[in-house]
Parts: structure tokens; sequence; C-alpha cells
């Protein structure tokens, strides 16, 4: 399983250090049950099938989706807002295409373009039948969050 | 080159015709003769016309000239892209002219006639029977009428000479006809044969190419042929094959000793000392893994050999090679979903034992150690060291209840996670991806709390009847379990004696926190304290031992005895571990330091770490928990003699620990 969610850890430092221009540290993963109330207000869904099926998920409270924005749009905003929408959904479609380059050469896998779900405290719905979910906490330079958070089943017997 | 390719087009009208298709190649012939009569018949003209001139017959040298142009003529149509026909049509007819007026007037000393021979053989050859055959025959009746009606031409009649060369024109004729029929007939046939044969080719070419298996030809130094399957190259990862030595290619994938095997396998088909089905049983390619080259891929190929004699006496290696990573990796799927079933079978057969209520206290206690994990894990200000250790006492309780429940299987997967959780440990910084392998394990060990809890209800909806047990019940019931298993594993015996469980303490105290931290003395006891039945009988004790249980108030607390008649404490090996350790001992308060030793994680004076005990979790976790709600421990031992761990809660204790 590992194989399949370091390349997304890797591309979310990455693109986060060389788009936003912000260090971002790994915190320690832990495990999460599926409907825990959460303080998202943006996450980006990237959908995996193939060799694994399952989703990747990745989100962000408002302040941190309201300072990429200001990074890549160089514009000031105060909500969330269609700029705001854009900016993030960009930002996460570098970072699935990123991890994408990695994976789908090593291994038999489909990696979804990413959809963007918006709206505070809102739940996402995975696609597998697990009740828990693999959390990766990351904080950023300036301290704001960003979670990924993985639920990810093996389609072989290996 | 330049003057050959010129000369070559020039012969041949600068048409180009594929070699090896013979209709084709006929009509070069036809275009080579025709040029070559034109060029011959051209200067051949042009030298007849300056003589004639010199001889002062301008008649004989216009027509000389005249012919030559329109041979000419013949020349130029052929490299354009009119018909074949027409230019041979010209040439034909311009040299019936010709040899016409050669006829009639007879030449030099009457030679005219012996062009006339000549004709039929062009004029069927170029024109094709049908044509040709026409001309020949108006060209045969003129010089029938020349010859033989006298007056008609400027020569002598006589009838010999007229008859004589009739019959060779005819004769010539009648060749002629004959070879060109049998001719066509001949092209005809072998139109049809190789039309059939490149059928035939096609099909196999067509077989060959979309075959799943690759066919190759190997000589009998194992270089692989030309003729191979386009698959081959794909199966291999590698272009060009031919040339190659097919041992080489497998270089990456066997080992030197596979290799020589297999060379020896190679003589023995081409010298076919064994029958084909024994041949076959000792391949050694019947199914091996293979390298791809340039990529990290493995494939997994099977090929066959069988010797091929061709006409000639050679003798090749006619192989197929098969991909089978698919149905290898099918295979694997089904193995290992079969492996799953089984576990789960067996999971079943071992929850089916255990009694519900135990078992749904186990799968709580499962779940309040999971969320000490995760609390670990989540708790940002420890840092993974720390954490690791928290870790591992939860998985080792859960360990040690698994083991009560005879949950073999899952015991057996926990064991593992604590040797991989000790590998991560003994790394001085636990990375990211050491913390991400970790918490996905757990996740696995939750799935299977998951499979049981999915098990348990299973049970339940079969088993309504039998009522609730009372705690004091399920404790000595776990607890008679845990000795019944251990001493059974160990080789040693047992008995539970319940001196006194008061039934206000069970009801007031943690009672996970209690069973837990019980099983772990009463583990602890057995594998520690307890001696082998025959060594119990040399020191004159029973060959059962006694582990004896005691809970009753003492003033504030809750006192709790948990006791053994064993050995009591080895001090010595206990210094002797401490010592190995590093850790420091003063002489004054030795004794208290090494009781200190025993209760401090990863300390244990067992060599290896078994199922049972051996990685020093136990004691500290009892430590842990007990400081944790407030309590204390207290240890006395006699050596010889047994040894007994007093733990003091205090009241209200439920209080506390739910505040906590």
């Amino acid at each position: 399983m590992e194989k399949y969610i370091k390349p997304f850890v890797d591309a979310s430092v990455g693109v986060f250090s060389s788009m936003v221009g912000l260090s971002v540290t790994v915190g320690r993963p832990y495990l999460c049950e599926i409907n825990s109330p959460h303080e998202w207000d943006i996450s980006g869904v990237i959908g995996l099938t193939g060799q694994a099926r399952g989703a990747v998920v990745l989100s962000m409270k408002k302040d941190l989706a309201l300072s990429i924005t200001t990074a890549l749009t160089e514009k000031a905003q105060q909500e969330i807002n269609e700029d705001v929408v854009d900016a993030v959904g960009e930002l996460i479609n570098i970072i699935a295409g990123n991890a994408k380059k990695g994976l789908e050469s090593d291994f038999k896998l489909v990696i979804s373009l990413p959809t963007i779900v918006e709206g505070p405290k809102h739940r996402i719905a995975w696609p597998l039948e697990q009740t828990r979910i693999i959390c990766i906490p990351f904080t950023t330079g300036d301290g704001n969050e960003f979670w990924l958070s993985v639920a990810l089943e093996s389609q072989q017997g290996a | 080159m330049g003057l050959a390719s010129f000369f070559r087009n020039l012969i041949t009208s600068g048409k180009n015709f594929e070699d090896n298709d013979p209709e084709k190649m006929e009509m070069t012939i036809r275009y080579v003769l025709l040029n070559s009569m034109i060029f011959v018949g051209c200067i051949l003209l042009v030298l007849f016309g300056i003589q004639s001139f010199r001889a002062q017959v301008y008649l004989q040298g216009i027509i000389d000239f005249s012919m030559a142009a329109i041979t000419l003529v013949g020349f130029v149509l052929l490299r354009t892209s009119a018909s074949f026909l027409w230019a041979s049509g010209l040439t034909v007819i311009s040299f019936m002219g010709l040899c016409g007026f050669l006829v009639y007037t007879g030449g030099v000393q009457n030679s005219g006639v012996l062009w006339a021979y000549a004709f039929p053989l062009l004029s069927i050859f170029l024109l094709g029977i049908r044509f040709g055959s026409i001309l020949t025959s108006i060209f045969g009746l003129f010089l029938g009428a020349v010859v033989l009606i006298p007056g008609f031409s400027p020569q002598t009649y006589e009838r010999a000479f007229a008859f004589r060369s009739i019959g060779v024109y005819l004769l010539v004729t009648l060749c002629t006809v004959v070879y060109e029929v049998t001719k066509m007939h001949k092209d005809k046939r072998l139109l049809q044969l190789t039309a059939s044969l490149r059928a035939e080719r096609d099909q196999i070419a067509a077989m060959k190419d979309n075959l799943q298996e690759a066919l190759f030809l190997l000589d009998p130094a194992g270089i692989i042929q030309d003729q191979y399957s386009p698959i081959l190259e794909t199966m291999l990862g590698k272009t060009n094959l031919t040339g190659t030595a097919f041992l080489d290619l497998l270089s990456g994938s066997l080992t030197s000793k596979e290799r020589d095997l297999l060379k020896d396998f190679f003589t023995m088909v081409i010298e076919q000392r064994f029958d084909p089905a024994m041949l076959e049983e000792i391949n050694p390619l019947k199914e091996f893994t293979y390298l791809v080259p340039g990529v990290s891929k493995e494939k997994t190929l099977s090929a066959t050999c069988s010797r091929l004699q061709r006409e000639e006496g050679r003798v090749f290696l006619l192989c197929t090679l098969r991909d089978l990573t698919r149905e290898v990796e099918l295979r694997k799927q089904i193995e290992e979903e079969e492996r799953k079933r089984q576990q789960e079978m067996r999971a079943l057969f071992e929850v089916v034992h255990v009694e519900p209520r135990i078992f749904e206290d186990f799968i709580q206690e499962l779940d309040s150690q999971f969320t000490t994990i995760n609390t670990a894990l989540k708790d940002t200000n420890q840092d993974n060291q720390n954490i690791l250790v928290t870790i591992y006492q939860s998985v080792h309780a859960i360990k040690a209840n698994a083991v009560i429940l005879g949950l073999s299987d899952f015991s057996e997967k926990l064991h593992q996670l604590e040797g991989e959780i000790k590998r991560i440990q003994d790394k001085r910084l636990p990375d990211f991806q050491d913390m991400l392998h970790l918490t996905l394990e757990i996740e696995k060990i939750y799935r299977e709390r998951d499979t049981f809890q999915e098990l348990l209800e299973r049970i339940r909806s079969f088993s309504k009847s039998s009522g609730q047990l009372q705690e004091e019940q399920v404790l000595i019931q776990t607890l008679e379990r845990t000795i019944e298993r251990l001493s059974r594993d160990l080789g040693k015996h047992a008995n539970l004696s319940v001196k006194k469980l008061d039934s206000v303490a069970l009801s007031q105290l943690d009672f996970r926190l209690l069973k837990e931290v019980l099983v772990q003395l009463v583990r602890n006891a057995l594998v520690h304290g307890i001696e082998s039945p025959e060594e119990r009988q040399q020191k004159g004790k029973p060959p059962a031992g006694t582990i004896f249980l005691h809970l009753e108030q003492q003033g504030s607390h809750w006192c709790c005895i948990v006791g053994d008649d064993g050995k009591g404490l080895c001090f010595d090996r206990i210094r002797e571990r401490a010592q190995h350790l590093g850790i420091s001992l003063s002489p004054e308060k030795e004794r208290q330091q090494l009781l200190q030793c025993i209760f401090s994680p990863g300390f244990s004076t067992q060599d290896d770490a078994d199922l049972h005990g051996g990685r020093g979790v136990g004691l500290s976790l009892v430590r842990d928990r007990i400081q944790k709600a407030g309590g204390t421990i207290k240890v006395s031992t006699d050596e010889g003699r047994g040894c007994k761990f007093y733990l003091y809660l205090p009241l209200q204790q439920k209080d506390s620990m739910a505040a906590g």
C-alpha cells in the first residue's frame, strides 16, 4: 500500500513548495473513522482504479485555501469563491499529475482527474466498504494544515 | 555502376518489374527482346540504307531509313505508358514489311527468304499467340505467293525451292506455336502454384503473427533464427532477436547452474536421448521467471522445445514461448483468496469455541486498545519513540487476550506486528515511511477486528440462549483459559485458586483494566514463576503449580494479590541481565533497583521472544496501567517458594479512570 500512497505524499510536498512557495512537513499518519467530523472547507478527490482501487482526498481549511489562491493569482480573497475553487483545483490537479507520473508507469493504475468538493464541514462518501481511512496530516511553514486521506484496496492477491 | 544501370534502363525501357513475380519476369524478357530487336534492327537498317544509297538504289535506301525511323518510334512508344502491344505491333509490322521486301526482291544470293524464318518466332513471342498467328499466316500466304506464283515477284520460279521454303516456314511456325502453347500452359500452372503457395504462406504467417504463443527456431548452437513470431519481441522485451543466443537473453533470469542445466537439456532434445514425454517432464523452462531487461518487471514464461530436422539434414530446435504472467497472477490471487477463506473458517472455528460474552469483551478491549493506539498516533506532542512504546504495549495486551481465546492466527499476526514495531524502534529516528507502514499494518489488524465483529454477530444470531455471564465468571474463566493455554504450550501444570473476589470491588474497579493486568500477571507467573513438573518434583513440590488470586478492600484501597508457588524471582539472573543492559546498580539499594528493572519496558530474562513472553512488555504494561489508575505495586518474593504481586488501587477508582 505504501507504494501507492508515497507518490501522493511526495507530490504534495513538492508542489506546495514549488507552486505556493510553502515548505511543508509531513506529520504522523493515523487512522480515522470514516464519518468522524472534521473541519475541512475544501477537498480534492482523486480516484484510483486498477491494481488498487479507492480514492485519495486532499482537504484543507479556508485559511490555507485563501493563501494558496493569493500565492497563485496574486489577488487576495476574503471568502471561498470561484477563483479559490479554481486555484485549489489547479493545485490538486498538479499534485495528482505529479503522483500519476510515478504510479502509472510502475503499476497498473489509472488515476482520475481530481474533483473539487467545497463547503464547510463537507463529508466525503468513500467508494469502499471499509470503515476506516488513513489520514496523513501536513503542516505548512505558515502554520496551516492540510490532510491527505487515503482509502485504498489492493485488487491483487499480493 | 552508372553505366550498367543506364544500360539496364535502356534495355528494359525504364520499366521496373518485381524480380520474384514470374509473370512480370516474362514481361521483362519481352521488353528486353523487343528493345534489342529495335537496336539491332535500327542499326542494320541504317547500314543497309547507307549501302543502298552508295549502290544508288535510292528506293530501297529510303525504305530502309523509313523502317529505321519506324522502329525508333517503337522504341519511344515502349518508354511511354502505352500498351506493349502498340510498340511491339509497330516493330513487328515494320519487320514484316522489311522481311516482305527482302523475300520479294530475293536479296543477296536469294538469301532474302532466310529472313522470313525469323518472323513467326518474333511475331508470336512479341504479340502473343492470337495476333502473332494472324500475322504469321498473312506473311506465310505472301511468302507462298512469292515462291509459288510465277511472275508475282521478280524472282525465277523454282518448284523445289518453293516447297522447301514453305516447308521450313511451316516447320518454324509449328515449332513456335507448340513452344508458345506449352509455355503458356506452364506459366498458367506456375501462376496457380504460386498463388496457392502464397495463400498458404500468408495463412501460416497470419497464424504465426497472431498466435499468442511465440514460435522460433534455434540452431544447435542456440542462436535464434530469422523467422520468429513478432510476439517474441514483446515477450522478451527486446527487438532484433535474429542471431542472438537464446541463453544469453535468459542470462539475467537464470543462475549459472540453471544455465548449465538448460544447455544439457537442449543437447538432450537435439540428440533425442529420451522420448518427448520424458523431455517435457524434465524441461527446466516449463515455468520460469523472466526479468525484462531495462525495466524492473518480472514475467512468468513457459518454453517448450522439440527437435526439428530440415531436408538438408540440418537440425533445429523448434521452440514455443508462452506468457503465463497473467495466469500465474490469477492463480496466486485464487490461492490467496483460498488462504483467506480458510483463515476465516479457522477463525470462525476458533471463535465458536469462545463464549460470546467473553468474545464481546475481547472485542471491546480491542477497541479500547485501538483507541489508545490512535490517540497516540494523533498526539503531535509525543515523539515517535514514545508512541512506539505505547503502541507496543497495546498490541501486546491485545495479543495476550488473543492467545487466551485461542485465536492463533490473529495472535501470530499481532506477534509479527510486535516484531515490526521492534524493528522500527531499533532505528534511532523512525521516519514518515516507517510510521506510514506501521499505520497501514495496524489498519490491517483493525480489519481483522471487523471480521471478528461480524463473526460475533453471526454467532449471536445462532445462540441467543446462553445467558449473560457475570463479570466474576468472565474474569475467572479468562484467567483459567490463560493458564490452560499457556501451560499446555509451556509443558507446565498449574491451577488457579481464587481465595476471595470481592464483588463490590469488581463492580467498582475498571473491569477491563483489572482483567488486563491480571492476565499479564498470571502469564508472568506461569512463564517465569512456575517450574516444569519434573523440576517441581525434584524440589518436593506437587507437579502442578498454584496461582492464586485474592481481591479485597484494605483500608482506603482495593488490594489485589496475584501469587504463585514457583521459584520466586531469581535476582542473579535479573542482575546479570541488568548488567548486560548497562544499568548501574548501587550495592545498598540493589534489591530495590533490580525490582524496578523487571517493570521497565524491554526488560526480559528470557532470551527468545515467542508468543508468550520474552519481549519484556508484560510487567511494564502492568506498572503503566496501575500507575495511570493511581495505584501502586509491591512485590514480595521468596526464592524457591514463590512470588506475590500486590496491587493497591484507590477506592472509587472507576471514576478517576473515567476522568483520566
